[in-house]
């Protein structure tokens, strides 16, 4: 597994990686400090995941988000790993193609278990996003095993299709992967959409979140 | 006679008036005497005295040279007053310089008046015949004289006597001189005349007084108000001034804490990350050290944060976002978070369920409420805390109990300061800056409350604040939301909107979303389609008008639907008309008007009928 984290702190970025390779020694990284060299190195070599912080030199938060996938095609999953753990930034990052949200103001068990839950291909956001959402208060993502989609009965296309558009694809994206029509991809989304009761891609990150779904196929 | 005048004006006067000093008044007084009309003057009195020197000449032709002696007296005494004046206008003298050019102006005047006064005795040698014709005309030019100069007396009460008396006197000395009753009535008219203008010369001082006094008000006035204005100016520019400064140390201030927190933070959250890395593999006393570096580091984190908030809500940066808020899932939320904590430290926490709806911002209510649970943690040793509401006619307060350490009456108030700690000893530093009290009090100000404390030193404190109920029309809904075989099948669902009345689309939706449905709505064919693309899930259901625009149908939305979700998509057709297509009675039809109760069975009954259909889709 292959990891690009953006911060321009290099402390950061080394407590970052020391986590990491703690949780798991296979981890490969690279490092990038500002908005041109996460592009450079995301082209380069392709990443597995990348973990993003929103307070880069330059570039206000989300746009630096948003012009760093735009940038790269295909996009690896991005996780942001932020400072800041207001609602409105949150649900930004997540309408942005954001796949999870980390604040790094928890604790550093909080912390040690969001990494391990999306390096197990699971979803982190903050519990302030999900009260506010619907109202039922936020587990802390100490979930002792995640579910697979399968359980929600999707096909195996449909969790692959569902994947996809967790990790931050469009449909037309999707579409153009697997080769088949923008309809079908739609149509493959359905079930897991109506399972979560949910509208969009962010409702349903941040209710694959609190259910504790795994992405991974 | 100066004190006289002054006197003058009533009691009932405004303040203002009483409090204009009386040299300014007399100084005023004295220039519009000497200021009325010169030129006026002169020609008046000059075409009275050729009319009566015309008349004497006509009938006493002997008299030629007294007469234009008798003229040259008047003449002179003109020239004098026009001289004085002429010299008065170019000194423009100051109200203290005015009162000596008085005399300039008086004597000659009063000289004047005296020589028409004695004119009977210096022109006329007798009263009888033509000479009694004349004598009525002289005494005609006296009480003409005698009245019109009122007017230019009456400006300054003190020369009217000086002026009037003179020539009154000479001309009923002059006309008693005569023989025969006519002179002596005339003579009596002569006094009259100079007491009737004197008590005349009395009212329109009054009146010019009373404006003159108004006047040097408003002119006292504007100048005071200028003076003001001024000062006004001058204060505002200051006040912006120190607002600017203000605002700008505030903006330095908020830029500091935010590059602070990024800078500081930064380095602290990679210890953070680190100290959680160490401490798998670390064991015995090392085991321990690394505890309290993680302690140490939860500590500093939080100072920092409170740092930051209290910066932010007193920077104005945070703006509540009110809306219907159940308060059980902030109260679980809490428990959830802060019953680790009370546990470590043997407490018990309870937190008192409430079915509870109220008005508020969520995010801010629950970061007040911890802050007080958190804080009643910390300052007890043994007991308990406990979370509870209790309703106080619209409003709910929310407490947090403790049997904790308590506050004294005086020091209850000081506990808000930022950085005031009950129990100031130095290991007590660990627990906090003591910010924690001064936050929730602004949270609550910004949510409309203000905090509320009691307590017992020794024996326990309570905090709590009040929000707002949401409406009651809110809370009766409540039972029906919670009963589960009528919302269970609704909630969540996605229901598309087909209508185009505006009105009616906005209607069903906001229905549709108190039944916990998503909704989306098209106005026609066209919106429909695209409404369809850019939402990423498929409609579960389809409520549509049957008339849709002047061609279009709900039949053809309902196939659109369907062609594009390649689903069975349930449909409901609503209807004002009384028949309806053929076609249409595949599907159940709703009358107009519709009954809500009617469209949620047919809704459910839609649902119901379509779910296994979607599924084999």
């Amino acid at each position: 597994m292959r990891i690009l984290i953006v911060d321009d702190h290099p402390v950061m970025r080394g407590g970052i990686r020391a986590c990491l390779h703690d949780l798991d020694v296979t981890i490969g990284f690279v490092e990038a400090a500002d908005l041109q060299e996460a592009v450079r190195e995301a082209k380069a070599e392709a990443a597995d995941l990348v973990l993003f912080d929103l307070a880069l030199p330059g570039v206000s938060g989300i746009e630096a988000l948003t012009a760093f996938r735009a940038s790269v095609d295909p996009c690896p999953p991005v996780v942001v790993f932020s400072a800041t753990d207001d609602p409105g930034t949150v649900i930004a990052a997540l309408d942005a193609g954001a796949m999870g949200f980390i604040p790094k103001t928890s604790t550093p068990a909080i912390l040690q278990s969001a990494l391990r839950l999306v390096l197990a291909h699971g979803i982190y956001v903050p519990p302030t996003v999900l009260r506010r959402r619907d109202g039922t208060p936020g587990s802390a993502a100490a979930q002792p095993g995640l579910r697979k989609l399968s359980e929600l009965g999707l096909t195996p296309r449909q969790q692959q299709v569902c994947a996809l558009m967790v990790k931050g694809r469009s449909v037309k994206q999707i579409a153009r992967d697997l080769d088949i029509s923008a309809a079908t991809v739609k149509a493959h989304l359905q079930p897991i959409l109506r399972a979560l009761a949910v509208m969009n891609r962010t409702e349903a990150i941040v209710a694959l979140h609190r259910l504790g779904f795994s992405i991974a196929d | 006679m100066a004190s006289e005048h002054v006197a003058l004006s009533p009691n009932a006067e405004a303040p203002e008036l009483a409090g204009i000093g009386p040299r300014i008044l007399a100084a005023r007084q004295i220039r519009q005497y000497i200021e009325t009309a010169p030129v006026f003057h002169v020609l008046a009195v000059g075409v009275g005295v050729g009319i009566t020197a015309g008349l004497i000449v006509l009938y006493a032709p002997e008299q030629l040279s007294t007469i234009l002696l008798w003229a040259l007296a008047i003449a002179a005494m003109l020239l004098v007053r026009l001289i004085a004046w002429t010299a008065y206008s170019r000194a423009r003298p100051d109200d203290d310089a005015v009162r000596g050019w008085l005399k300039w102006f008086v004597a000659p005047h009063a000289c004047s008046m005296a020589i028409i006064g004695a004119t009977p005795l210096l022109l006329v040698p007798s009263a009888s015949g033509r000479e009694g014709e004349i004598l009525l005309a002289i005494s005609a030019l006296v009480y003409v004289v005698t009245m019109g100069s009122t007017l230019k007396f009456s400006a300054y009460r003190p020369v009217v006597p000086i002026i009037l008396g003179p020539m009154v006197l000479a001309y009923v000395a002059s006309m008693l001189r005569f023989p025969g009753i006519a002179p002596k009535v005339l003579a009596f008219g002569g006094v009259v005349a100079g007491l009737w203008g004197h008590r005349m010369s009395a009212s329109l001082n009054r009146t010019m007084v009373q404006s003159m006094k108004l006047s040097i008000r408003n002119e006292t006035l504007v100048a005071a108000l200028e003076a003001h204005s001024a000062l006004l100016r001058e204060q505002t520019a200051i006040a912006e001034d120190a607002r600017q400064v203000a605002e700008h140390a505030e903006r330095a201030k908020t830029r500091f804490l935010a590059a602070a927190s990024h800078d500081l933070r930064q380095p602290m959250h990679a210890i953070s990350l680190l100290v959680g890395a160490l401490h798998p593999r670390s064991s015995g006393p090392e085991r321990e050290i690394i505890a309290r570096l993680e302690r140490s580091v939860e500590v500093m984190d939080g100072l920092f944060s409170a740092i930051l908030d209290l910066s932010k809500l007193d920077s104005g940066a945070v703006k509540p976002e009110i809306a219907d808020v159940p308060l059980r899932a902030i109260l679980e939320t809490i428990e959830l978070h802060l019953a680790p904590e009370a546990a470590a430290k043997n407490l018990a926490l309870s937190v008192f369920a409430s079915r509870a709806v109220v008005r508020t911002d969520a995010a801010l209510l629950e970061r007040a409420l911890r802050n007080l649970v958190s804080n009643a943690i910390k300052y007890t040793r043994e007991g308990r805390v406990l979370v509870g509401c209790r309703r106080r006619g619209e409003r709910l307060l929310i407490a947090v109990w403790d049997t904790g350490v308590g506050i004294d009456a005086d020091n209850l108030d000081r506990v808000f300061e930022e950085y005031y700690q009950v129990d100031k000893r130095p290991r007590d530093r660990s627990q906090g800056l003591g910010l924690g009290l001064s936050i929730v009090r602004r949270l609550a100000r910004l949510l409309g409350s203000d905090i509320e404390v009691s307590s017992v030193p020794g024996a326990g404190s309570c905090f709590g604040f009040e929000v707002p109920l949401a409406s009651y029309r809110r809370v009766g809904t409540e039972p029906r939301a919670a009963e589960p075989g009528r919302s269970a099948s609704l909630e969540g669902k996605f229901i598309l909107v087909v209508d185009d009345e505006a009105d009616a689309r906005f209607g069903t939706e906001a229905l549709l979303r108190e039944w916990g449905c998503h909704s989306a709505s098209a106005g026609s064919l066209e919106e429909l389609a695209a409404t369809l693309e850019r939402e990423l899930r498929f409609p579960d259901a389809v409520i549509t008008d049957y008339r849709i625009g002047e061609r279009e149908t709900g039949l053809e939305a309902i196939s659109a639907v369907r062609a594009y979700t390649g689903e069975n998509t349930p449909a409901l057709i609503v209807t004002g008309e009384e028949f309806v297509d053929t076609a249409a009675a595949a599907f159940p039809v709703v009358k107009k008007p519709v009954a809500i109760d009617q469209l949620r069975r047919h809704l459910l009954a839609a649902l119901e009928s379509g779910a296994p259909e979607t599924k084999a889709a």
